[in-house]
């Protein structure tokens, strides 16, 4: 065996040393601790749920319960002739929308 | 053209088989491939008589297809045909069919590459009537006649599990087989017993010179004989790859010698590849093929300096010798298969080089002992008992050895499936160890370069593995239920559902097992069955066994309002079963099933298991939460009602994933999704379905 020879065997070993020991400390660090929480669903789904009234689209309108394709296109229609709501009440003025409707959605619309 | 004749005909039949293959269309395959098809075939393989998953028996056989439709317009290429109709079991060989059934998409790549795309199932509705009788070799047809008997003297005189083994032996088939006692075999790398391998022609062919001998046959006349036979007895099993193989070895040596030719093993097998590569190329890719020939290859090469070192020459006492020459056989063949087996069924057993040495030395009894019943049982059915019970007692051993050696510590353990670079650089080192054996040119430490070259490919391979995503979602092809894989950047992973376990057919173990060991996982962080009906958790019991399972959620431990936190860069909403679990009779394990939401950054998967009405009449509460990128459908793709549309509708994904067989999802389903701008994804026909999400990005892969 020549110098090189025992030097190229040296130098495998050491990376598969290395390998294993990299192998090993992945396999043993990355695990993750799992944790259950309780969370307050109704505060998300107010906050997932707003819609700015002024920048929203008639899809994002249609979502929102009591809301059909047709009204939601009225809302729209509305906030482009007459400009944008300066509060939230205002969106009773859109034809179809009256005060049940209003309440149904008001927590769930946001002007800025 | 006229100097070079056999070169044009060369081109001009690869021209013709470019032809046929892509230009004609009316191959099988670019038919309808769902729904209920008319058909006309002729059967070309033995068919065989089984019970299926259900228990409903069942008969199945391949054919090639004549015709298609009402109309009989012209078909071509090979179906896959099972029926359940009891009438059908008279179906045989040769006889030319009209076919009425469904027909469906198969993708398995090993029925691919014996050219079978699609099966037909013949339930109620459809039927199986013969034309015409007596079509195909009559050579064929006898010999499965023939086959039919032996079979039918087996079972009755061995009904047990041995005579399902004995049929498997003797006859190549082992559907009968129980599929513990098969893993069993599996995993001791004993399996190729079971299967008809290139050792039962080497066994049949020695007791017939034997016996020849015997009887004082000209030893010229045998060598020209037996090939003969042995041709038989491979049409006889169905003429598997590892068969064909033997039987050409076995026959050009054979009719070598009868000639006084000096014979060449390896040009033997060069001769019996080049055959089989011939009549079907795509074989080359096959486990059967792979397997028989690097176990020759293998055991010719390595075998005898491993003798050597052994000290196999100088053993004065015949047992200890031979009990080393079959130490030094085994161990060169296991040594060749490593690879292959890793590849295919992602297992390395050391066993199998104990297990081997009693096992064949069993089946070369059970061989003898069976080859003796079946001609007494044929000649002199009175005495065919007396000999059953020879047979039965070295099965009964059989199996007792594999049991025993399947149940010892270390026997074997399960490896990711290896790659080209691990399997090229492991012959390598196989080759220079091989070599040092002979003391040629190379040097030990040659051999323990090459080694270590390998171990580190392996090794750093592993490691190396790099995660471009932050999530990666996988929706399993497990036919009729739910798996789902999540995987995470930091290499942590959920497994949702593990589809379903019916008798012989687990999903656990044919899909989940196999396809977490490709991804290399071994722990699983996390795995949720959403309820307790068979097709969700049936298979999670075989994962909870063989895999490191960190975390167990079930619709009792979660509810809603509950968010698993910990995994890397994202999170996971419990939306289902609420506080007060719904009561709904007959439906109340689908209504209180886990709906989970994986939110990752601004995107979000939301997994639906089987909620029904009830359940998603509650969410609709929450059109805020339930929005998300990805859906995973409810109830395997089932019709839905007013509120399960409304559902969908406050959802608004737009890629949708179904779980389910491709013929089972409503049509009313797909088109909603589809005109609602979601583009849907079926596992029964698209296979395994991929979603990626990296940095906000989706990318959908399939496999």
């Amino acid at each position: 065996m020549t110098k090189q020879e025992k030097l190229v065997i040296l130098f495998l070993i050491g990376l598969l040393v290395l390998g294993l020991a990299v192998k090993f400390y992945k396999a043993h660090s990355g695990v993750p601790v799992l944790k259950v929480e309780k969370i307050d669903i109704d505060k998300i789904e107010k906050e997932t749920r707003s819609i700015r009234i002024n920048t929203a689209t008639a899809g994002d309108f249609a979502r929102l319960p009591g809301i059909g394709p047709a009204l939601a296109g009225r809302i729209v229609d509305y906030r482009a002739k007459f400009g944008a709501f300066s509060a939230k009440q205002d969106i009773k003025n859109v034809s179809g929308i009256g005060e049940k409707k209003y309440e149904a959605i008001k927590d769930c619309l946001t002007v800025d | 053209m006229r100097k070079r004749p056999l070169f044009f005909a060369f081109l001009a039949i690869c021209a013709g088989i470019w032809i046929c293959e892509t230009l004609l269309p009316n191959h099988i395959k670019n038919f309808t491939t769902t729904g209920e098809i008319y058909l006309t075939a002729n059967i070309v393989t033995d068919p065989v008589h089984k019970t299926d998953a259900y228990g409903r028996a069942a008969v199945t056989f391949t054919a090639e297809a004549v015709s298609i439709g009402k109309a009989q317009s012209s078909a071509r290429g090979l179906v896959n045909v099972t029926s359940y109709d009891e009438k059908d079991a008279a179906l045989e060989y040769g006889d030319y069919i009209l076919i009425k059934g469904n027909t469906s998409r198969l993708r398995a790549p090993y029925l691919a590459r014996r050219g079978i795309y699609s099966a037909v199932t013949v339930n109620k509705s459809g039927f199986i009537s013969v034309i015409k009788k007596g079509s195909g070799s009559c050579f064929t047809r006898n010999i499965f006649r023939f086959k039919n008997k032996l079979r039918i003297l087996i079972r009755e005189h061995l009904p047990g599990a041995e005579g399902d083994v004995l049929t498997g032996v003797l006859l190549g088939e082992r559907s009968a087989i129980e599929n513990d006692l098969k893993g069993r075999f599996v995993q001791t790398g004993t399996v190729h017993i079971l299967a008809i391998s290139g050792l039962h022609v080497g066994i049949i062919a020695a007791i017939f010179i034997l016996m020849s001998r015997f009887f004082y046959v000209p030893v010229r006349v045998t060598y020209i004989v037996v090939p003969f036979l042995l041709i038989a007895y491979a049409v006889l099993t169905g003429a598997n790859t590892p068969v064909t193989r033997a039987t050409l070895m076995a026959s050009s040596v054979l009719i070598g010698r009868a000639f006084n030719r000096k014979v060449d093993i390896l040009n033997c097998l060069g001769l019996a590849g080049i055959f089989l590569l011939l009549i079907n190329p795509k074989m080359l890719f096959d486990a059967g093929f792979q397997l028989s020939f690097a176990t020759v290859i293998s055991i010719i090469a390595l075998a005898p300096g491993l003798e050597t070192v052994l000290g196999c020459d100088f053993e004065k006492n015949r047992v200890i010798d031979y009990l080393k020459r079959s130490i030094a056989v085994s161990l060169a063949a296991w040594f060749g298969i490593i690879p292959i087996v890793a590849y295919h069924f992602n297992m390395i057993s050391p066993v199998c080089i104990l297990a081997n040495i009693p096992a064949v030395f069993l089946l070369s009894l059970i061989v003898a002992s069976g080859l003796v019943f079946l001609s007494v049982g044929l000649t002199a059915p009175f005495l065919a008992h007396f000999f059953a019970g020879a047979v039965e007692f070295f099965i009964a051993a059989l199996i007792k050895a594999v049991t025993v050696f399947s149940n010892m510590p270390f026997a074997f353990f399960r490896t990711h499936p290896w790659n080209t670079a691990e399997i090229i650089s492991f012959y390598i080192a196989l080759a220079a160890m091989g070599l040092t054996l002979y003391k040629k040119n190379i040097r030990k430490y040659h051999a323990a370069i090459a080694l270590l070259v390998f171990l580190n490919i392996s090794v750093w391979g592993g490691v190396l593995r790099c995660t471009k995503y932050d999530v990666r979602c996988t929706v399993l092809d497990v036919a009729h239920g739910d798996a789902i894989m999540l995987e995470f950047a930091d290499g942590s992973c959920a497994l949702i559902d593990a589809g379903k376990k019916i008798r012989g057919l687990d999903m656990g173990e044919r899909v989940i097992a196999p396809y977490l060991l490709s991804r290399r996982i071994k722990r699983i962080d996390a795995v949720f069955t959403t309820h307790n009906d068979n097709d969700h958790a049936g298979g999670m019991d075989y994962i909870i066994k063989n895999f490191n399972v960190k975390n167990k959620f079930d619709s009792y431990n979660l509810k809603f309002g509950d968010k698993i936190t910990g995994f890397k860069g994202a999170d996971i909403l419990v939306l289902n079963p609420p506080d007060e679990r719904f009561r709904a009779v007959g439906s109340e394990e689908n209504e209180n099933s886990l709906v989970l939401k994986v939110v990752s950054g601004s995107r979000s998967f939301i997994f639906c298991a089987d909620i029904q009405d009830q359940a998603m009449a509650s969410l609709l509460a929450y059109p805020g939460l339930l929005k998300s990128d990805v859906i995973k459908v409810a109830h395997h793709g089932s019709s839905l009602s007013g509120t399960g549309e409304v559902f969908l509708k406050y959802i608004a994904s737009k890629i949708a994933l179904v779980s389910a067989p491709a013929g089972e999802v409503s049509e009313k389903l797909i088109n909603q999704l589809v005109e609602s701008n979601c583009a849907v994804y079926i596992t029964g026909r698209d296979g395994n379905i991929t979603v990626e999400l990296n940095n906000g990005k989706i990318c959908l892969k399939f496999n």
